[in-house]
C-alpha cells in the first residue's frame, strides 16, 4: 500500500499519540502501516521498536530493530535495545556485542545525551561488568576440569592472564639496536642454562670477594655518569648520583685487571658462562650496589641480542624487581635471567643496602653465526670515525 | 681585585660591540672577564661566539660546555657543540648533539627565523652523517662477510638499525599468546607436509575451475552476521574480496566440501588446529581485479596462516609486516596473520589462492591441547565477550 507524504506523516503522529497516552497496540499497528508502505525511515523503526516493546512482543520488536540497524547501524538506542533482546533470549554474546557498540556509539555522540538513555548505559555497564564475571568464572571452572592450574604450560597461564587482562603483553623495545623474530620472553628459566648450576655453587666464594671489595666504598662508581662529549641527559636524577653504583669486572669488552685481581673466585666462575664477545660492548660484568630507599625506575636496554643476568649477593626483604609484566624477587644464590629490552625497573624499599652481581650472555636464541655478525656489525658500529660513547 | 656587577655588565656592552666590531680578541678578553667576575651570569654563549669568531675552538667548546651545563637544552649551544665536534673529526658526538638540538627544538611552539635556518642546518648534516655510517657500516660488512651479502635475521637487523624498515609485532584482536617469535613469511622447509599438499595442486585446481563455473558460489569474504553489530570492513559485502568456505568453524561446509574431495583429502596433510566451533578453517579466497585489502591484523597468533597460490596473475602481492612477496603458483606462503598484513591484486584478472591456518609449530602438543580447551570452552559459552 502507498502513502503521500503528507499521509505517513499524519499516522506517524497518531501513532506517537497513541503511544503517549499509553495505548502501544494502537501506536505499533499506526507504525506498522508506514513501515508496510516502505516509507519507514530510522525514526519510525524506533518508535515501532518500544510500541512493540511495550505490548511484550519481543519477536516483532526484535524484527523493527533489526531493520533500523540495518539503515542507520550507529543509533546507540536501537544498539542497545537490541542487545536488551538478545539478552532475554539467553544469547549473552550476542548481548554483550551489541551493549558494547552502543556503549561506544554514545561514548562518540556530538551531543548530550538524554537522562532516560544515561540511566540505560549505567544499567548495561552493570549488565557487561556481571557478565564479563561469569564469563570469566565459567572459562576458570571449565579450563580446571580439564587442565587444573599446576598442568598448564607457564606462557598458556600467561595468556589467560593476559584474556583477562590481568596482565599487560610486554614486548622488546631496545633503544638502539634491534635484532629480529625473536620470542618475547620475560624471564628465561635458569633450568635452560647448564652453567647455571656451576656458577650458582660459587656462589659464597664471589659474596666474600665482593664484601672485601665493600669496605673501599671509594672504588665504586656511579652507575649512570655524564659523558663529557654527549648532551646530559639525566635519568630520574641517578646520573652521577651514588644512590646506584656499580664496580665493573669487565668494562667495554675487556676485563678490569685489577678488579681481576681482587676476584679471582668470582672471575674463575664465569668462565663456563656465554658471555658475549662484541667489541668494547660486551662482555659486561659488575657488581650492582642500590643503596636503601633507592629506585631504578622504568627503561629499556640498548640492544636484544642478549640476555642480562642478576646472581643476588645481599638481599634485604623489600626489594624487587620487575620485567614486563612480571614481578620476581632476588633470592641470594639465585640466578634471575631477563630480557632487558623488555620495560623492566628495580626497586630497594628496605633501610638496608642491595648487591648482586650482574652480566650478560647471548641470547640462546642466535646461532654461532649469527653471533659472530652481531659482533662484526657493531664492531664496524664502532669503528665509524668518532669516539664511542660507551 | 672583585669585579661589581655594574662593571662586569659593562665588559660584557664592550664586549658585544667588540664581537661586531670584528674584533674578535677584544671580545674574548672582555666576556671572559665578565664570565670570571662571579657578580653577573656568566656570558658563557656570548663568548663561544667570540671564540668561534676569533678562531678559538678549544675555547669555544669549554665556553659551550659551561652554557650547557648549566642550560642542557640550550638550542643554539647545542648545535655550535655539535659543530666543534664535526670540526674535531668525532661525527658521532656531532650528530649527538645535532640531535638533542632537533628534538629541544620540537618540543617548542616557535623559533627565530635565524634558529629556523640553523635547525635545517643540523637536520640537513644528521642526515648525511647517517648517510656516512651506513655507507661505512655496510662496506665495512662487505669486506668481513666475503662470501656475500648478509642474509636473514641480521640483515634485517641493519635494516631496521638504518631505519629501512620498522618492527612489526604481533598484535591479535582477540588473544594473544606470549613467549612466540615475531616471525613475518616461515619458511617452507620447516613444513615437510607442504610437498604433499602442492604435489595435489592440479586436482585442487581442477575442482576450484568446476566451482568457478557456477554463479553465486563464492560470497562476499567479508558478509554481516545476524545478532551481531554490522562490521565496518571497506570490503563489507564486497564480491571483490570472495570466499568459497570448505571448512568453517570447525565442520566441512555442506553442498562444497562434497564438491571438493580431492582438496578436502589434500588439506588433511597439515596440521590444521581441531577445535569444535571454530577449527579447522580452510577456504578459497578470491581477489578480483584491482582489489586491495587494507593493512589488518588477524584475531589470534596460536596458528599460521597458508596460501597455496590457485590462479595467480602476476601483479599481486601479499605484505607481513615489513616484507612483500608475491604469489606464485604451485608454491605455498605461510605466515603469520597476527602481524598486520595486506594485499593486493593490481592485474586485470582473477587471483584464488587456497587458504587453511595450521598450528604455530613452536607450540607443544600440551599447548595446543591447553589453548584448545580454552577456546571449546569459550565457545561452550553464551555469554562473554564476544570477540569472535
Amino acid at each position: 500500500m502507498s502513502l503521500s507524504n503528507p499521509e505517513a506523516e499524519r499516522i506517524v503522529r497518531s501513532g506517537v499519540a497513541a503511544l503517549q497516552r499509553g495505548d502501544p497496540r494502537a501506536a505499533a499497528a499506526a507504525f506498522e502501516q508506514v513501515a508496510a508502505s516502505g516509507r519507514a525511515g530510522a525514526p519510525v523503526w524506533l518508535l515501532l521498536a518500544h510500541a512493540h516493546r511495550a505490548t511484550g512482543d519481543a519477536a516483532a520488536e526484535e524484527a523493527a530493530l533489526d531493520a533500523l540497524l540495518a539503515i542507520e547501524p550507529g543509533v546507540p538506542r536501537g544498539l542497545i535495545m537490541k542487545g536488551d533482546r538478545r539478552a532475554a533470549a539467553g544469547d549473552a554474546r550476542a548481548a554483550s556485542s551489541f551493549y558494547k557498540k552502543g556503549l561506544n556509539a554514545a561514548a562518540a555522540a556530538s551531543e548530550p545525551l538524554p537522562a532516560d538513555l544515561q540511566e540505560k548505559l549505567v544499567r548495561v555497564r552493570a549488565w557487561l561488568d556481571i557478565n564479563e564475571g561469569a564469563y570469566r568464572e565459567h572459562l576458570e571452572r571449565e579450563m580446571a576440569k580439564r587442565f587444573p592450574a599446576a598442568g598448564r604450560s607457564r606462557r598458556f597461564q600467561q595468556s589467560l592472564d593476559i584474556l583477562f587482562g590481568e596482565k599487560q603483553a610486554c614486548f622488546q623495545r631496545p633503544t638502539s639496536y634491534f635484532f629480529p623474530e625473536l620470542p618475547q620472553i620475560q624471564f628465561y628459566e635458569r633450568s635452560l642454562f647448564p652453567w647455571v648450576e656451576a656458577l650458582e655453587a660459587a656462589t659464597t666464594g664471589i659474596k666474600e670477594e665482593l664484601l672485601a671489595l665493600m669496605r673501599s666504598r671509594e672504588l665504586f662508581q656511579p652507575y649512570l655518569v655524564a659523558a663529557p662529549d654527549r648532551p646530559r641527559s639525566d635519568f630520574h636524577g641517578l646520573l652521577d648520583n651514588p644512590k646506584w653504583s656499580s664496580l665493573y669486572l669487565w668494562e667495554n669488552g675487556r676485563p678490569v685487571e685489577e678488579n681481576a685481581a681482587r676476584c679471582p673466585v668470582t672471575f674463575a666462575a664465569l668462565e663456563k658462562v656465554p658471555l658475549p664477545r662484541i667489541g668494547v660492548r660486551a662482555p659486561v660484568v659488575m657488581f650492582s650496589w642500590l643503596q636503601a630507599g633507592a629506585r631504578i625506575p622504568p627503561h629499556n636496554g640498548a640492544m636484544n641480542a642478549r640476555l642480562i643476568c642478576h646472581l643476588p649477593l645481599i638481599v634485604p626483604s623489600g626489594c624487587g624487581f620487575r620485567v614486563g609484566n612480571e614481578v620476581r624477587a632476588w633470592e641470594p644464590g639465585k640466578l634471575l635471567i631477563f630480557d632487558d629490552t623488555i620495560e623492566h625497573e628495580a626497586w630497594n624499599d628496605s633501610d638496608e643496602d642491595r648487591v648482586v652481581l650482574i652480566f650478560d650472555i647471548w641470547r640462546p636464541e642466535l646461532d654461532e653465526a649469527e653471533r659472530a655478525a652481531v659482533a662484526a656489525m657493531f664492531e664496524a658500529v664502532d669503528s665509524f670515525p668518532g669516539t664511542l660513547k660507551a | 681585585m672583585a669585579t661589581s656587577a655594574a662593571e662586569a655588565e659593562a665588559m660584557i656592552r664592550s664586549g658585544v660591540a667588540a664581537l661586531r666590531a670584528g674584533q674578535a680578541g677584544e671580545a674574548i678578553r672582555l666576556l671572559r672577564g665578565a664570565a670570571g667576575a662571579g657578580s653577573v651570569a656568566p656570558p658563557w654563549f656570548l663568548l663561544a661566539q667570540a671564540c668561534r669568531h676569533g678562531g678559538d675552538g678549544q675555547g669555544e667548546a669549554a665556553a659551550l660546555d659551561k652554557l650547557l651545563e648549566t642550560e642542557p637544552r640550550h638550542l643554539g649551544g647545542l648545535i655550535m657543540r655539535a659543530d666543534c665536534h664535526l670540526r674535531a673529526g668525532d661525527r658521532r658526538a656531532a650528530s649527538s648533539f645535532y640531535a638533542t638540538a632537533l628534538s629541544a627544538a620540537a618540543g617548542q611552539s616557535q623559533v627565530s627565523p635565524m634558529m629556523a635556518n640553523e635547525l635545517r642546518r643540523a637536520e640537513a648534516t644528521v642526515a648525511e652523517l647517517e648517510r656516512d655510517f651506513a655507507d661505512h657500516l655496510e662496506s665495512t660488512l662487505r669486506e668481513r662477510f666475503a662470501g656475500g651479502p648478509l642474509t636473514g635475521r641480521v640483515a634485517t637487523a641493519v635494516d631496521l638499525m638504518l631505519g629501512r624498515k620498522q618492527v612489526f609485532l604481533q598484535q591479535p584482536k582477540s588473544f594473544y599468546f606470549p613467549g612466540l617469535p615475531q616471525i613475518e613469511f616461515y619458511e617452507r622447509s620447516q613444513f615437510p607436509w607442504l610437498e604433499d599438499v602442492e604435489a595435489a595442486i592440479p586436482d585442487i585446481r581442477a575442482e576450484l575451475e568446476a566451482v568457478l563455473t557456477e554463479d553465486g558460489a563464492f560470497i562476499p569474504y567479508v558478509e554481516s552476521e545476524p545478532n551481531r553489530p554490522p562490521a565496518t570492513h571497506l570490503l563489507l559485502n564486497d564480491p571483490r574480496w570472495g570466499v568459497f568456505h570448505l571448512w568453517k568453524q570447525g565442520a566441512p561446509v555442506a553442498g562444497n566440501a562434497e564438491r571438493c574431495p580431492r582438496t578436502m583429502a589434500a588439506l588433511e596433510r597439515a596440521p590444521m588446529p581441531r577445535i569444535r566451533g571454530r577449527s579447522p578453517m580452510a577456504l578459497f579466497s578470491l581477489l578480483r581485479p584491482g582489489a586491495h585489502i587494507a593493512g589488518h591484523n588477524g584475531l589470534l597468533n596460536t596458528r599460521l596462516i597458508c596460501h597455496v597460490p590457485l590462479i595467480v596473475p602476476g601483479r599481486c602481492r601479499l605484505r607481513v609486516g615489513n616484507e612483500v612477496r608475491e604469489w606464485e603458483e604451485g608454491k605455498a606462503l605461510i605466515f603469520d596473520d597476527s602481524i598486520e598484513h595486506e594485499a593486493w591484486n593490481d592485474s586485470d584478472s582473477l587471483r584464488i589462492v587456497l587458504l587453511f591456518e595450521i598450528w604455530r609449530p613452536e607450540l607443544d602438543e600440551m599447548e595446543r591441547a591447553q589453548i584448545t580447551a580454552l577456546f571449546e570452552t569459550i565457545e561452550l559459552y553464551g555469554g562473554g565477550a564476544g570477540e569472535d
